[in-house]
């Protein structure tokens, strides 16, 4: 018996280190406070003609990054002719300038070693340059060129058309975008200017003189914010800028007046028949507006729901513990009217039903039990303020926010606010919102795949 | 944040211009007892850091029948240690400190786990990094083997790009480590075995086979204590021996049915750093491919509008053996393959008598430079881009000098270069129709 006893005991010494008697070094490697932030103090340089600069200045490294926030997006498509401004932007980026052919703008900037993208959303079209600042000369010339005075050239045109028309088609190949194109429309309706998409026929109906069109009524100074980061002198950048601007003609921006949107909330499913062998799900309905005084605690109740990475409800039910997709994530995006509720999924087609059936009762756990613990609240709480140093650990990056706040309307502050805001967030703040802003017996579902997949 | 402030201040009187960023003289090398290696760059801009620990084992690195286990680690990693115990915890400390950018990822050469802090969580960090390599559970393997199973349904099974991989990839070895994606086969994850894994961690992860990186606001000697402690006790292990090509196959045109838009994808043997060469086929993917003023894209997109797209890769399926030049090309509507590929074929014969221009040259060298500093602004992508030169591309120092070895590349050496390897034997072409 004793021998025994002494071998169990001989075993366990050898089954590896004992942890038995160390205690984790965790506490004691998150005493420290985390360093005390502060967003850096970013004014406005308000030029002629209503134009608006931020600007930061660092010169670590010897690059310059500009970025132009336009307001001009889908929501300014006339409705026949979905997919202009999206068009429009390509135009400006390859399409030459009254000056330059496009092949001679794009020798150009690839011999500066410039990198310019535009990106086209529902409310703007952004610009973003960056080039070595010993080349900033040039092509801060250029790429203002490219933005003030386009050439649309006709040649251009018919690449560009080709290029847009080949993209929708392959969108339809890519099951995760198809369920978000899918989604929008069907939450927002097909005839929505926040829900609408370009298609063949639109795209074909766009001519040169509609691009000349859009883009002396809307690249007007007073529809842009620049925000300039890097090895920049304010000298240097006022000056291009300005002079820029004295070259355009003067037009007063159209404020655009859009229908309401209609908050409604009703079941509704669309099924895209595909022979796949996982399912793209996507499952929510109309969110918030982005100044909705909720709008931390719809957040903070968003984190704890499928908002955090891994350390949220739907991950850790979904993933961690029955293994039923890679990747699930719930958003609230806010937008100018409505924005979007959409849960992301992606599961095995014999799991489609399973999946979607889970998320419906974490949502109404949450809508209707409100069971949040201080736990989870706190945890949310502390993920997004102590991560909040990286919404502008970089220039580039601390810009740019700040050059968003201006665009949504939001004080110069707007961190103080956010920070305030999120503190704020209470047990009860989030029982109310989730009682007011989900609606589990009006969600839109759509799902791309097999409706019967039984075969994995 | 404050000392931007600083910085921004100072400037703001001495309106002098930047100088380049000199990543070596920057970089400070320190090697652990066990041999594991860290690369550290203090940076001051914002109170942040990013880390990253690279471990030089990959698919490349598995055996027939037991493919994908190289990626499971990757997913083990984030199920803790004894004394990282709850679950997910590892994500609800990382998270509670500001954590953002925590993730792993793995390929053919390497497996990366990463993750950007606030500067004072330097200690934490490396704790948790070195409990997450070094002293797995392998909890929920079983669970978790489902979860790479559905990421492999999104990445490969239901994309058709993934599938037009998987086929090159069969079609351009006959054998060998290259002919299967790092996901793994499906039939091969499903036996996956927690003694399977731990056999691979034993062979593998040793300290002798990773590589840290550090890049942000930490101070040196803050690093080296940390790393001492949390990574010191790691065995020393070995440094994975690189495993035999496989057999190479050229000469082939093959037509896979996907139900998709088209795509083809041409295919050219090629060897790998440090061979000389690579600098040439480098050259190449900017030349060929990097911009609307590039050759192919010249020709292809804005000349004869035969397609939406066209990328080139210098280095596919990995980096660490012999590899694959790619040419990727996204067809318009109802445009010949046939056509296209005659043009792909005459500007790579191009190559071969009608040499670079001196212009085209600097354009390279340009944009190599500039990327390279584009590259140096964000902390994340830097630590990544170190540690995969350090484990797999000849070493950290050739990143830094990166734009000088292109420099260097004379018409001369496209010409000797394209000459045996643009030719049909050593070509493997796959179209993807419906």
């Amino acid at each position: 018996m004793k021998r025994y006893l002494l071998m169990t005991l001989i075993i366990l010494i050898f089954a590896g280190p004992s942890y038995a008697g160390v205690s984790s070094p965790l506490p004691a490697l998150e005493k420290t406070p985390l360093p005390s932030v502060e967003p850096p103090n970013i004014r406005a340089i308000n030029l002629p003609q209503g134009l608006t600069c931020y600007l930061l200045i660092d010169r670590e490294l010897p690059i310059a990054e500009i970025t132009f926030l336009i307001r001009a997006g889908g929501i300014n498509d006339p409705f026949p002719k979905r997919g202009l401004a999206a068009m429009t932007a390509e135009l400006v980026l390859q399409g030459g300038t009254t000056s330059l052919s496009p092949d001679e703008v794009e020798r150009q900037l690839d011999a500066l070693g410039a990198r310019l993208t535009v990106d086209v959303s529902r409310e703007m079209t952004v610009a973003n340059f960056k080039i070595l600042s010993s080349k900033l000369d040039e092509g801060l010339h250029l790429f203002l060129d490219m933005l003030f005075s386009p050439r649309f050239s006709p040649d251009r045109l018919l690449v560009v058309q080709k290029k847009f028309l080949e993209s929708l088609k392959r969108e339809e190949d890519d099951p995760e975008t198809l369920a978000d194109t899918r989604f929008v429309q069907l939450v927002y309706g097909k005839e929505s200017p926040w829900g609408w998409r370009a298609d063949r026929h639109s795209l074909k109906r766009i001519t040169r003189a509609d691009m000349v069109a859009f883009h002396q009524r809307h690249f007007i100074p007073a529809n842009m914010i620049v925000a300039a980061s890097g090895d920049v002198t304010r000298k240097h950048l006022v000056d291009a800028l300005t002079s820029w601007i004295s070259k355009v003609s003067v037009v007063d921006p159209h404020p655009l007046t859009l229908p309401k949107v209609d908050l409604q909330f009703r079941e509704q499913e669309q099924w895209i028949e595909r022979p796949l062998t996982q399912s793209a799900i996507r499952l929510g309905h109309l969110g918030i507006a982005r100044h909705n005084p909720d709008k931390f605690a719809v957040m903070v109740m968003n984190d704890i729901l499928g908002g955090l990475p891994f350390k949220s409800r739907l991950m850790e039910d979904i993933r961690t513990e029955r293994g039923l997709a890679y990747g699930i994530s719930s958003d609230f995006t806010p937008g100018r009217d409505a924005g979007l509720f959409v849960v992301r999924v992606s599961t095995k087609s014999q799991s489609t039903r399973e999946v979607i059936d889970l998320v419906r009762s974490h949502l109404r756990r949450l809508v209707e039990t409100g069971d949040v613990t201080p736990e989870e609240l706190a945890f949310a709480k502390r993920a997004e303020l102590n991560r909040f140093i990286f919404s502008f650990d970089r220039p580039s990056k601390a810009v740019t926010q700040q050059a968003l706040f201006h665009f949504y309307g939001y004080p110069d502050d707007y961190w103080e606010t956010y920070r305030q805001g999120i503190q704020a967030v209470t047990i009860d703040d989030i029982r109310r919102v989730a009682r007011t802003y989900i609606h589990p017996e009006g969600l839109s579902l759509v799902v791309v795949g097999k409706r019967n997949g039984q075969d994995d | 944040m404050k000392r931007l402030f600083l910085v921004l201040v100072i400037f703001i009187s001495f309106p002098r211009s930047a100088v380049a960023f000199d990543l070596q003289s920057r970089l400070i090398e320190h090697t652990l007892s066990n041999g594991m290696k860290w690369l550290i760059v203090q940076r001051r801009t914002a109170p942040v850091f990013s880390g990253a620990v690279i471990v030089r084992v990959g698919g490349a690195d598995e055996t027939t029948g037991k493919t994908g286990l190289a990626h499971m680690f990757e997913h083990m990693a984030f199920k803790g240690s004894r004394l990282i115990s709850k679950p997910n915890e590892v994500w609800e400390v990382m998270l509670r400190n500001g954590a953002v950018g925590l993730n792993a990822f793995t390929n053919k050469d390497m497996t990366v786990y990463h993750a950007s802090l606030p500067a004072n969580r330097f200690a934490l960090w490396s704790f948790v990094a070195s409990q997450m390599i070094s002293d797995l559970t392998y909890r929920d393997f079983d669970i978790e083997r489902s979860v790479v199973a559905e990421e492999r349904r999104s990445s490969a099974e239901n994309d058709p790009d993934g599938r037009l991989i998987e086929e090159l990839l069969q079609t351009a070895y006959v054998d060998g480590v290259y002919r299967w994606s790092t996901i793994g086969l499906k039939e091969d994850i499903v036996g996956l075995t927690v003694d399977d894994a731990r056999a691979f961690h034993r062979q593998h992860y040793g300290a002798a086979n990773m590589i840290g990186v550090v890049v942000g606001d930490v101070d040196v000697s803050t690093v080296i204590t940390n790393v001492e402690k949390h990574f010191g006790s790691i065995p020393a292990g070995s440094r994975t021996r690189n495993p035999l090509p496989g057999t190479t196959a050229g000469g082939i045109q093959r037509r896979v049915k996907i139900n998709a838009e088209p795509a083809v994808i041409m295919a050219f043997h090629k060897p790998t750093y440090p061979d000389p060469r690579q600098a040439v086929f480098d050259v190449l993917t900017t030349l060929l491919c990097d911009g609307q003023s590039s050759r192919l894209v010249r020709r292809l997109v804005v000349e004869e509008r035969l397609a939406r797209d066209i990328s080139c890769a210098e280095h596919f399926p990995g980096e660490r053996l012999p590899n694959l030049f790619l040419v990727w090309i996204e067809p318009n509507h109802r445009k010949s393959m046939a056509a296209i590929e005659q043009i792909v074929t005459e500007e790579l014969e191009r190559l071969k008598h009608d040499p670079i221009t001196d212009d085209e040259l600097r354009t390279v060298v340009t944009k190599a430079t500039s990327d390279l500093m584009y590259l140096l602004d964000d902390n994340m992508d830097l630590a990544v881009e170190l540690g995969r030169y350090e484990a797999v591309a000849g070493g950290w120092r050739f990143l830094a000098q990166y734009p000088k070895r292109l420099q260097r590349v004379t018409a001369a050496d496209l010409k000797k270069v394209s000459e045996p390897f643009f030719v049909d034997a050593n070509r493997v072409i796959v179209e993807r129709t419906r």
